[in-house]
């Protein structure tokens, strides 16, 4: 496909962009799993750059590894401290790989964007005066397996370049893939005319990408890629390079389909992504782009705002898609605060403190042993304390609850409905916050259920979202129970508990395919709610229908839910009732 | 990087560069809240604005920051060198200190070297974060995702500006005088209503919508990254003059009256607008205070109070479900009806 070759290509310009520019681009966001292509693409980044020091770590690492810290291990047996040197100031003037990035916690994500804003690294041991260079590319690895995870907005909003090299096939990446290795390149003398970067500026935040970090990347990345071509200012074939490789090209390709559809009748469909084809651009190939066809492409970006799919591009307008920090797997086993659960031999967490009384007690009945081995006679009264000896208080915190509303919005339940919802969660949020607990609206009417709001503390956030809610239509009662359980599911894998408040009268008509098929509807449903009762969480089933019936109670049954009739549900009460079950959760 | 932005090339942001400098001048006001996106150049200003800054006097060696000129809350090895005699004390950088957001407890407040008394059984005190920020900044981005207790004490310090440790057998006091500086997106979650409140002074912002004035950030932000020095230079003028502006109101604020009707109106605004306690009304005082010695004049006037007042009640108001506009246009509506 000319797609994935486009891909590779735009992956190959970015190596060398990154060989030019190193550090002062941020980085690169490589959206890719596991597999030879991205090895491959990997090899190629470090072919260019054979010298540079190159040093690769997940986002578990201990916060002292990172800044350097004591060396706990080397300090006991010499008896004098000794500093490791962190790894952030041992990647200085190279590259950090960062594996499984959408995991990283936000202290790491803070640590890390804190040495990249400054270049330097405070160490946290050697006093003040211990201040360490640290300029490095930064290359976050992107696992995610969809658009609920994804790189944590702290690095996103720092990389200046973002690739794709998910529809990439093997095939491709095979084949040719030298790249140049630049030299004598200098983007600094490149000019850039003030049409260009005023465009530069409209498309980032036509893209919804407010930050001004992204008009900063455009401009530098433009320069640079003109100058990769020779040229002494940037053409908008440069700039609409520069864009593809900012926003990435899932971002692009898929605006452009978007635009071609929606701005057919006024401006001419968009060129494909791939028309300027840069990395065989030694030649001086003249690209065929002028300022019109930039245009065209920040109409595509303009687009992009009002689909919110571009899943790479950081700090959407509405947020939505993406979170502030890479929670997945986040598991509260390893809390940091809490009540304490005994103790264990390794740390709970990265920077975790042993507990002394604890690590004494371990270490005491084995100092007899240990001065016998080590059969000095003049060291017999020292304390003999070992690594292994080192016991961390673990502590269990109160996971927090997060609260999935799926309502009805169909014809069949009154319209008023809605209204009470919504009442329930504000003031179910305006009391989040002392508990630190969220809230999530699932909306179902017509052919599917949507997630109207995702897992939210926010009052704001959650106003604006449940302020277009539509009502009316069928009733696709099994898309609102496969839309649950999905939600449910993420929110427990990020250590929170799920409590699932289905509003609703059990009584659906369409089938998850969007037919109205009420047999089909039934079957799936009965299939879903058998899923729903083995998953270990609250079920509670608001019945709010005008007359209760028993069908409603045995489908309640059926998900192994509370039954709570509420003919008149109002706000107030919806709410309470919530209240009470997140207490007991 | 080695020299930061200048504060006067950065475009725009004139209620948060506003909201800082009276910060600046004011210590007790107790802090900053800046609420907006990233990227939106938080970070940006609040460095500039440390590099701006006079400048400490410190003695060597002292892990405290401690003021050689006040006796009092001086740390040991301080209280040794002046005792002493003869030390040179040397001019640092005002410091700003980041609070990542994973921070124990321990990092922030300090505590017992558990190494060094592990290693060689001493009881040494380390000093944290908050010793690092004496006399500067500190800020925390994304303070509304930090843990509720940490904020907590945060604010206690800041007010107070001791330290206290009373823990693992440690009991150490150091000062703690610094200027908090929180960001945060509203949008991934809200600060309870008591530590708002503690805050001195809010100020919304936002990325400039003007193209000609992204225009502009992105040039200026390039030729800084091309030539740092010669960036600098350009508006080393202009960044002396806030200094000296800085300098000049730090001074003559303690002379500065605030006569009653400048008291009335601020306690009438207060009540228009139902802020709870007398911690809004006082800031917005001495917000004003501040903003008159900034601009040199001799007395508090009405001026002075509702050009501060959004900044310093904006995060006060009760939270009422029901009304769709912002704080921000309430506020403006109290403020036009002042005038009547």
């Amino acid at each position: 496909m000319v797609e994935n070759e486009a891909a590779w290509h735009d992956a190959l310009l970015a190596i060398r962009v990154v060989q030019v520019a190193r550090y002062r681009i941020g980085g690169i966001h490589l959206r890719a799993r596991t597999g030879p292509v991205r090895d491959v693409w990997l090899q190629r980044l470090r072919d260019v750059l054979p010298d540079a020091p190159l040093i690769r770590f997940s986002p578990g690492i201990d916060d002292g590894r990172l800044l350097g810290d004591l060396d706990l291990s080397r300090t006991l047996a010499e008896g004098r401290p000794i500093l490791s040197e962190g790894l952030l100031t041992r990647a200085n003037d190279g590259m950090i790989i960062l594996a499984m990035a959408e995991r990283a916690e936000p202290s790491l994500c803070g640590i890390i964007a804190g040495a990249m804003d400054s270049g330097t690294v405070r160490p946290e041991r050697t006093g003040q005066s211990g201040i360490a260079p640290a300029r490095f590319t930064l290359i976050a690895l992107d696992e995610g397996a969809d658009e609920t995870e994804g790189l944590p907005l702290a690095l996103g909003d720092r990389l200046a370049l973002r690739i794709d090299l998910t529809s990439v096939s093997w095939r491709i990446s095979n084949g040719d893939c030298s790249v140049p290795n630049e030299t004598r390149i200098d983007p600094d003398s490149v000019t850039i005319s003030d049409d260009i970067l005023a465009a530069l500026a409209s498309a980032s935040m036509m893209a919804g990408w407010q930050s001004m970090r992204s008009p900063i990347w455009l401009s530098m990345v433009s320069r640079i890629v003109a100058a990769l071509e020779g040229s002494q200012q940037v053409e908008p074939g440069h700039a609409a390079a520069a864009i593809r490789l900012v926003f990435g090209p899932t971002a692009i390709s898929e605006t452009v389909e978007e635009a071609e559809g929606e701005t057919m009748d006024e401006t001419p469909p968009p060129p494909p992504p791939d028309a300027p084809d840069e990395s065989d651009a030694e030649n001086d190939t003249p690209t065929d782009f002028d300022l019109e066809s930039l245009k065209d492409l920040l109409v595509a970006a303009e687009a992009a705002k009002n689909m919110q799919l571009p899943i790479l591009l950081p700090g959407q307008a509405a947020g939505a898609n993406v979170r502030s920090s890479g929670k997945s797997g986040a598991h509260k086993n390893k809390a940091r605060r809490g009540r304490p659960t005994g103790f264990t031999p390794h740390a709970p967490f990265p920077g975790a403190k042993p507990n002394i009384l604890a690590t004494l007690r371990t270490a005491a009945p084995w100092q007899a042993i240990r001065q016998r081995e080590r059969g000095d006679d003049a060291a017999a009264r020292r304390l003999d304390i070992r690594k292994s000896d080192f016991r961390y208080r673990r502590l269990k915190d109160r996971s927090e609850t997060t609260v999935i509303f799926a309502v009805d919005a169909s014809g069949s339940t009154a319209m008023a409905r809605l209204g009470e919802a919504k009442g329930a969660v504000e003031l179910l949020l305006s009391e989040c916050y002392i508990r630190r607990d969220s809230v999530a609206v699932i909306a179902f009417r017509g052919t599917e259920a949507d997630i109207l709001l995702e897992p939210t503390r926010s009052l704001v956030r959650a106003k604006r979202a449940l302020g277009k809610l539509p009502g009316g239509g069928p009733t696709p009662l099994a898309s609102a129970m496969a839309k649950s359980l999905e939600l449910s599911m993420r929110v427990a894998r990020e250590g929170q508990s799920p409590l699932l408040v289905l509003m609703t009268d059990g009584n659906g008509n369409i089938a998850l395919d969007g037919n109205v098929d009420r047999s089909r509807s039934r079957e799936e449903v009965a299939h879903l709610a058998r899923q729903i009762a083995i998953q270990p969480m609250q079920v509670v089933m608001i019945d709010i229908s005008a007359r209760p019936r028993e069908m409603a109670r045995a489908f309640a049954a059926s998900l192994h839910a509370d039954y709570v009739a509420l003919p008149r549900a109002d706000a107030a009460s919806v709410s309470r009732l919530v209240s009470t079950y997140m207490q007991a959760v | 990087m080695s020299s930061t932005f200048p504060f006067s090339a950065i475009v725009g942001q004139t209620e948060m560069r506003d909201a800082l400098l009276l910060a600046a001048v004011e210590p007790t006001l107790g802090g900053v809240l800046v609420f907006g996106h990233r990227g939106t150049g938080k970070t940006t200003v609040v460095r500039a604005l440390a590099g701006l800054l006079p400048g400490i006097d410190v003695l060597p060696g002292c892990r405290f920051n401690c003021d050689p000129k006040k006796q009092e809350g001086m740390c040991e090895h301080c209280q040794r060198l002046t005792q002493k005699g003869g030390a040179k004390t040397k001019k640092v950088p005002t410091p700003v200190v980041d609070l990542p957001l994973g921070a124990s407890e321990d990092r922030v407040v300090g505590s017992l070297d558990l190494e060094k008394a592990l290693v060689s059984g001493e009881k040494s005190f380390e000093p944290g974060l908050l010793a690092a920020a004496n006399r500067g900044f500190l800020y925390i981005d994304e303070a509304n995702l930090l843990e509720d207790h940490l904020v907590d004490l945060l604010l206690d310090v800041a007010a107070s500006g001791v330290n206290v440790v009373e823990r693992e057998g440690l009991s150490i006091r150091h000062a703690a005088r610094f200027v908090l500086v929180g960001s945060g997106n509203p949008e991934e979650g809200e600060l309870r209503p008591q530590l708002l409140d503690r805050f001195g002074l809010s100020v919304e912002v936002s990325s400039p919508t003007d193209i000609a004035d992204r225009v502009e950030v992105v040039k200026r932000r390039d030729a800084f990254d091309r030539d740092p020095e010669g960036f600098t230079r350009k508006y080393r003028a202009k960044d002396g003059k806030v200094r000296s502006r800085i300098t000049r109101a730090r001074e003559a604020i303690g002379t500065i009256p605030v006569p009653d009707e400048t008291l009335a109106d601020a306690a009438t605004l207060c009540l228009a607008l139902g802020v709870d306690g007398l911690r809004g009304e006082l800031t917005l005082i001495r917000a004003a205070r501040a903003r008159a010695a900034l601009d040199s004049d001799a007395s508090v006037t009405r001026a002075h109070l509702l050009n501060v007042a959004p900044s310093a009640l904006r995060h006060r108001l009760r939270r009422d479900p029901l009304d769709e506009a912002g704080s921000t246009a309430r506020i403006e509506r109290a403020i036009a009806d002042l005038a009547d």
